[in-house]
């Protein structure tokens, strides 16, 4: 099977994977949950409503456990490291300021990623506001793979530059997904779109991108 | 139907065809996956595509980001201290007018409180004229402090500091020979400012906040301190522990709670995974009367245990040598119309402390010569001062033994797989 071939080293530290994993361990005594299962993020859970009851303590925890993968998703829905710090600012400030109106029924990163994807999606709007439509670029030149070229460093920075021209929806999905380790359905569910939306998004978001790669 | 440079026309899959991204991410069932790969497999085009997007999602994957900087929480903590965030919830509630009344009677409070700092701190000295930065008085009156810890060793000074109620410290151990409020002051806030570098700092009502979460730990595994006022503190580390996920070595922690009145810090083997032992600091985080939460800032935990063992021994020495061989001659002479000083134990008493002791048992003797009469009286007084003081002395010395009395936690992180626990069960038997 091809799918196979894709090795889980491919997937970043820090991700939703990392996530999961996380509440894997602290449940693996009582409860066996699947890699990609919603729910069973008590741990969470239990530090919000310490922050809610004032602990300051258990929210600092809480940003702590979450820090680094907000980082990581704004750094690449921004494009800008200095943006995505001062966004994942905002976004724990505002987690905070409305952790009580948070029902717990979804995960609380989901949540968060929500809150951190629009506070990108808002910067975004008022940084680029004309940014260059992704139907401009050429056709693809017969008999050149992507892949090939992929072993060269600098088609990593051509691969962040595409991804800041990608249009704002297709690049969350592409950025969830493949950077931050969402399935589908988390990734439906922070954007709050229909899973088609998701498949969609993804698909013609990564077309996209090997457009783009090539003709950068 | 237009197809992507000769797919071939029969073909029900074309390369906008979300499946070719749903089978690249494991998501079709056997049937689907199969027809997509028998399409694909008979397409070079589609092949092609394939390829690059799975190209594409791996080099996606490995572009790296920035790490998060350091202080990054505790930036958060500041702005939501500073914005006067005092619980979730705050801002939706900031038009209240009772909100707001009591917003402004909290601010109105810190400016007085910062008004007459900053008159405390203008009572200190000035070079050329100029008065000192607010900073700069700070180092100096913290200068000053340690200074005259070496040389003032007085009877008050040494005996354990009775901590202000309700106000967590988050210091290892109490700095000696702190001259004046305002020293002392200056001395908790050095220490304090030196423990935010080590994973530490207060909140808005001055209590300590460990920061130190499972990432921080090193592969040694986490060690933090549990400082217990009282019993009860022993208790709540207890219920804490047991309720945690975070595994205890349970003969270790029964021989601990057997040895409870030992003056040294215990250590409590144990491990867990990381959210278990976030969840757990998180905890023991939470403001207590009798139990806090401190970092352990140093290299090596046989170090670490090391130097408290050594801290905690050297200072009860201390207080013993000095405080009351001190307090016996002053008390003596003070008693003695003759005003003769008895020797101090020398061999028990430092150099140093010997000659602080003295100076300070001859400031009582030179600075009054009593007649008969009043000689008598004072020293019935002092007899009973002597006896309230030894009451006190020996109260706060039994009250400092289960105030210091501190658990160091070393908790090594283990995965689902038990990794870490060997090493773990090699390192708590120290």
């Amino acid at each position: 099977m091809v799918n196979d071939e894709i090795s889980s080293d491919e997937k970043s530290s820090g991700t939703f994977e990392g996530l999961r994993a996380s509440n894997v361990h602290m449940l693996s005594d009582e409860t066996t949950i699947t890699a990609s299962s919603h729910g069973g993020n008590t741990i969470d859970h239990d530090l919000v409503n310490q922050s809610v009851a004032g602990s300051q303590a258990a929210f600092v925890t809480l940003v702590k456990r979450h820090q680094q993968r907000i980082h990581s998703l704004l750094e690449r829905l921004c494009g800008c490291p200095e943006t995505a710090r001062d966004l994942a600012q905002e976004t724990f400030l505002s987690a905070f300021r409305h952790l009580h109106t948070f029902e717990q029924r979804s995960e609380f990163s989901t949540w968060l990623y929500r809150i951190a994807c629009n506070h990108a999606a808002s910067a975004n709007r008022r940084r680029r506001p004309h940014a260059l439509p992704v139907a401009v670029a050429s056709p693809i030149a017969a008999g050149t793979s992507v892949s090939a070229r992929m072993e060269q460093a600098e088609l990593k920075q051509r691969l962040a530059a595409a991804l800041d021209q990608l249009d704002e929806g297709q690049r969350q999905a592409v950025v969830l997904c493949d950077m931050q380790g969402a399935t589908y359905e988390e990734i439906a569910e922070t954007l709050d779109i229909p899973v088609g939306t998701v498949r969609s998004r993804l698909h013609r978001g990564r077309m996209q991108l090997r457009q783009l790669v090539k003709n950068l | 139907m237009a197809y992507f440079n000769g797919t071939t026309p029969t073909s029900t899959i074309t390369p906008d065809d979300p499946r070719l991204s749903e089978w690249i991410d494991g998501r079709l069932s056997e049937a689907e996956a199969a027809e997509v790969e028998r399409t694909v497999r008979a397409s070079p085009d589609l092949t092609q595509i394939v390829d690059d997007l799975r190209a594409i999602r791996s080099a996606l994957g490995q572009l790296e980001s920035q790490q998060p900087a350091a202080g990054f929480a505790q930036s958060v903590l500041n702005s939501l201290n500073a914005a006067g965030n005092t619980g979730p919830g705050a801002a939706s509630n900031a038009g209240d007018p009772e909100v707001k009344a009591e917003w402004q009677r909290i601010e109105t409070q810190r400016i007085a409180e910062e008004r007459a700092e900053a008159k405390e701190d203008s009572q200190t000295p000035e070079v050329a004229g100029q008065p000192l930065r607010p900073l700069r008085m700070w180092q100096t009156a913290a200068m000053a402090g340690a200074l005259a810890a070496g040389v003032l060793v007085t009877l008050v000074l040494n005996r354990p500091r009775v901590e202000k109620e309700g106000r967590e410290t988050a210091m290892v151990s109490p700095p000696l020979g702190a001259t004046s409020s305002l020293n002392r002051d200056a001395a908790e806030k050095s220490a304090r400012r030196g423990l935010a570098e080590h994973g530490a700092i207060e909140d808005a009502n001055g209590r300590s906040i460990v920061l130190i979460t499972a990432a921080d730990a090193p592969p040694t595994g986490l060690r933090v301190r549990v400082r217990l006022r009282d019993e009860q503190g022993r208790q709540r580390l207890e219920e804490l522990l047991a309720a945690s996920h975070v595994r205890i070595q349970t003969d270790e922690f029964a021989q601990a709670k057997s040895d409870r009145k030992r003056e040294s810090d215990e250590i409590i083997g144990g491990s867990g995974t990381p959210a278990a032992i976030d969840a757990l600091l998180a905890a023991l985080s939470e403001p207590s009367d009798s139990l806090v939460l401190e970092a352990v800032p140093s290299e090596s935990a046989a170090a670490d245990a090391d130097t408290l063992r050594q801290s905690a021994g050297e200072k009860k020495s201390l207080e013993k040598r000095a405080d009351f061989p001190a307090m016996d001659a002053a008390m003596a002479k003070a008693a003695d119309p003759s005003g003769g000083l008895p020797p101090a134990p020398a061999e028990a008493v430092p150099q140093a402390q010997r000659v602080a002791a003295g100076s300070a048992a001859d400031r009582v003797v030179d600075s009054e010569r009593p007649s008969a009469n009043a000689v008598q009286r004072e020293s019935a007084d002092k007899r009973t001062l002597r006896a309230e003081s030894e009451m006190t002395i020996r109260s706060e010395d039994s009250k400092a033994q289960v105030k210091n009395a501190g658990v160091i936690l070393w908790i090594q992180i283990i995965d689902e797989t038990g990794v870490g626990a060997a090493s773990q069960n090699a390192t708590s038997g120290q």
